[in-house]
């Protein structure tokens, strides 16, 4: 059971590992940030035992007692389903561990994961600036170099200058921020120099990491990723930019959360600023090139589903070696755009 | 074919008003002309291809346009002289039917960016389709004005690190195309020897940020008059007294000449700033105008075109129409390099060159031949636009 094998590290992972899906998405930065501190609450509550083994869980009564939608809850599910916490129950749910299936009532399942669930609140509220600052920095990097004032930051969102900070070092340690000489929190403006040599990067690690995670996969969510891909391919280019994000959100953000070697994952994080230069591209231009990498991801899907993550690695390998000259003439087409409307805690330096 | 217009956008010098005279004579349909300064008008085919049919610019900028998704592919098999059409490395169709007139120059050459390769990349292998159709084109430096540089110690041969020279100070101007100017500028810091930059056309961080510090430097101090965005704009600059040196388009030049201002073009030691100008079709450009396109790409090698460029000083792609619709004067001075048998007309003046005068740099096999950067799109270029644009910003 994979169960074993991945519960010594969720029990650690901290809050740098989440982030990936959420600064990778615009549209639903908040949202997909959610899930996993539902994954993290119901992990801890089901290795303190807190959720007995046999408890069934469902997606909707878990969103009704935490008060959020189901899509986080559904992929929380989906992620301590392909972690081995708990298997998928007859008819409708989850069952935690090993045990016969035993149903909570509504009350229990309040007590259990209500009662301390301040932990949830607390940490949503830098999760959710996290995803919307992210997304703002990142929009910035292609046009200049800028500065962030903390206490702008705090002001700006109505949260304390310490949660302002917890978010700007959480971006930092992503590298999409450095502190300068005089201690300023600075946006440096991309290069082209910056995408070649990061997804350089990419192209060590990422196939590595692709071999480790892909025995843990989920299967069920192998299935929707590659029926999310085929439609894009179908419609294309009709489905526009916002699926194609999403998409890529899961390819390298999602796929690779399950990764035990959290130094390796962190690595990962820190070098996806080339995913950055597409998505805003998308935004203005036409999304034209971009179907030669939605027939890759295809292909990649397809073979981990078959069990060839050695054949997935190359391909793997193989589209990142190729989007570099797209990523850069994208980036010098980026050119033509004028900045975009400055958050107000934001300074362009030049 | 469409009663309606088929649009146009392109800069006044390959617009000129005698050019889209005679193609709106030539050519039995409506044809609607929006001159644009050169920024505005790339600027305008890479955000909207909705708003022209016809885009007629800098052949760099369809690394733009092209990535962006703003033009379509050109087939080669609609256009009638097909067969002759030659960039300043030689013929195309048939690469190696001659020896190329230049194969030298750093940047980016035009026909790099020619075809539209498998991968839907743009490359130089030949294939059925391209991506602009190569026009005019030319080799550009600066003007000054012989009586000032004289007095101040200035001889021939001249160098483009006169940009820099604080001898002009306050004096100096150039373009606002960031493409054209900074490959001139990082020419001419390298050979004033004030930066290192190995290559003038491809720029590290580091190069830009230090010609940057030199620059900005520069114009605090007040070395640079203006910028300037359109021709016509650069020909009342240089007819003030302010600027008395400059990056200076050719048409911009001859017009200064015809106009009675003693100005001498520039063969910098270091060799010419080569460029190429195109066609290229939106790719919102409508089924039913199509027809209405290729005719108007193929009236542009047909000759009239041809010769209305080399009055201001440009080549064109297909030379043989030409030489038939100049007179032989005109052919000798503008492409054979040699002495004006006779004053010549000029677009924007009656006399433009005057008996005896000698184009600089000679003829156009030897002008070509002596390319030393191209305007170029550098991989940098974002970092560099801008970088650029702050640089505009400051007040000299």
């Amino acid at each position: 059971m994979t169960g074993s094998r991945h519960s010594a590290r969720s029990s650690r992972t901290g809050p740098h590992q989440r982030g990936a899906a959420a600064s990778l998405s615009s549209q639903s930065g908040a949202q997909s940030f959610l899930y996993s501190s539902v994954k993290d609450l119901l992990a801890s509550k089901i290795e303190t035992q807190e959720l007995p083994s046999g408890s069934v869980l469902k997606e909707a009564s878990i969103a009704i007692q935490l008060g959020v939608s189901r899509a986080p809850v559904r992929r929380a599910l989906a992620m301590l389903h392909a972690d081995g916490f708990i298997r998928a129950a007859e008819g409708q749910g989850y069952v935690v561990g090993e045990a016969h299936p035993v149903a909570l009532s509504s009350r229990r399942l309040q007590e259990i994961l209500v009662a301390q669930s301040d932990d949830i609140g607390r940490s949503a509220t830098w999760e959710r600036i996290f995803a919307e600052v992210s997304t703002t920095v990142m929009a910035a990097m292609p046009f200049g170099t800028y500065r962030i004032q903390e206490e702008e930051l705090g002001n700006h969102h109505r949260v304390s200058r310490t949660v302002a900070r917890e978010v700007l070092w959480r971006l930092m340690d992503r590298r999409l921020i450095e502190k300068n000489r005089k201690s300023h929190w600075i946006i440096g403006q991309m290069t082209a120099r910056d995408i070649r040599e990061t997804l350089e990067m990419r192209q060590v690690l990422e196939p590595r990491a692709l071999a480790q995670v892909a025995a843990g996969l989920d299967r069920v969510w192998l299935a929707t990723l590659t029926a999310r891909i085929d439609k894009a391919i179908d419609d294309f280019p009709a489905g526009g930019g916002a699926s194609l994000d999403e998409i890529e959100t899961d390819m390298f953000g999602t796929m690779y959360a399950g990764l035990r070697n959290a130094r390796m994952l962190s690595s990962i994080r820190r070098n996806q600023i080339s995913l950055i230069v597409p998505r805003l591209f998308r935004q203005h231009f036409t999304i034209r090139d971009d179907l030669p990498a939605l027939q890759e991801y295809a292909q990649i899907v397809h073979h981990l589903r078959g069990g060839a993550a050695g054949v997935a690695q190359v391909l793997l390998a193989n589209h990142l070696a190729r989007v570099e000259r797209l990523t850069l003439a994208r980036l010098r087409v980026l050119s033509a755009l004028p900045p975009p409307g400055s958050a107000p805690y934001l300074i362009a330096i030049h | 074919m469409s009663k309606r217009p088929l649009k146009v956008i392109g800069t006044s010098v390959t617009l000129p008003e005698q050019l889209r005279r005679r193609a709106l004579r030539d050519l039995a349909y409506p044809i609607e002309f929006d001159v644009l300064d050169g920024i505005s008008c790339q600027q305008r085919g890479i955000t909207s291809p909705g708003s022209f049919d016809v885009y007629d610019q800098w052949f760099h900028s369809i690394d733009l346009l092209w990535t962006a998704g703003s033009v379509q592919p050109i087939e080669t098999k609609r256009i009638k002289r097909w067969n002759e059409v030659s960039l300043h490395s030689g013929p195309v169709a048939r690469p190696s039917a001659t020896t190329p007139l230049a194969t030298g120059g750093s940047g980016m050459r035009p026909s790099d960016l020619l075809f539209v390769q498998e991968d839907n990349t743009l490359g130089p292998t030949p294939t059925p389709t391209i991506a602009m159709l190569p026009t005019t084109y030319n080799v550009d430096s600066f003007a000054y004005a012989p009586d000032i540089a004289a007095p101040l110690g200035f001889a021939t041969p001249e160098s483009w690190a006169w940009l820099l020279d604080e001898r002009w100070h306050g004096r100096c101007t150039l373009s606002k195309d960031p493409a054209a100017s900074t490959v001139e500028l990082a020419l001419a810091a390298r050979s004033a020897g004030l930066v290192d930059i190995a290559d003038p056309c491809n720029l590290s961080i580091e190069e830009i940020d230090a010609l940057f510090d030199l620059l900005m430097a520069r114009r605090r101090t007040g070395h640079f008059s203006r910028f300037w965005s359109s021709s016509e704009d650069s020909i009342r600059l240089m007819s003030g007294p302010t600027s008395v040196l400059g990056s200076l388009w050719s048409p911009a030049f001859y017009a200064l000449r015809g106009m009675g201002h003693n100005l001498a073009y520039a063969a910098p030691s270091e060799g010419y700033r080569g460029w190429q100008s195109g066609l290229g079709l939106s790719a919102a450009l409508t089924p039913e105008k199509m027809e209405m396109a290729y005719a108007y790409l193929n009236w542009w090698l047909e000759g009239a075109a041809g010769a209305i460029m080399a009055r201001q000083g440009y080549y064109i792609s297909v030379v043989e129409p030409v030489k038939k619709s100049l007179s032989a004067a005109e052919w000798d001075y503008w492409y054979g390099g040699l002495p004006a048998s006779e004053n010549l007309p000029g677009l924007a003046t009656p006399v433009a060159v005057r008996t005896g005068e000698r184009r600089e740099g000679g003829s156009y096999t030897e002008r070509v031949s002596r390319v030393a950067v191209w305007s170029t799109i550098m991989p940098e270029h974002n970092y560099l636009v801008r970088r650029w644009q702050e640089f505009l910003k400051i007040r000299g």
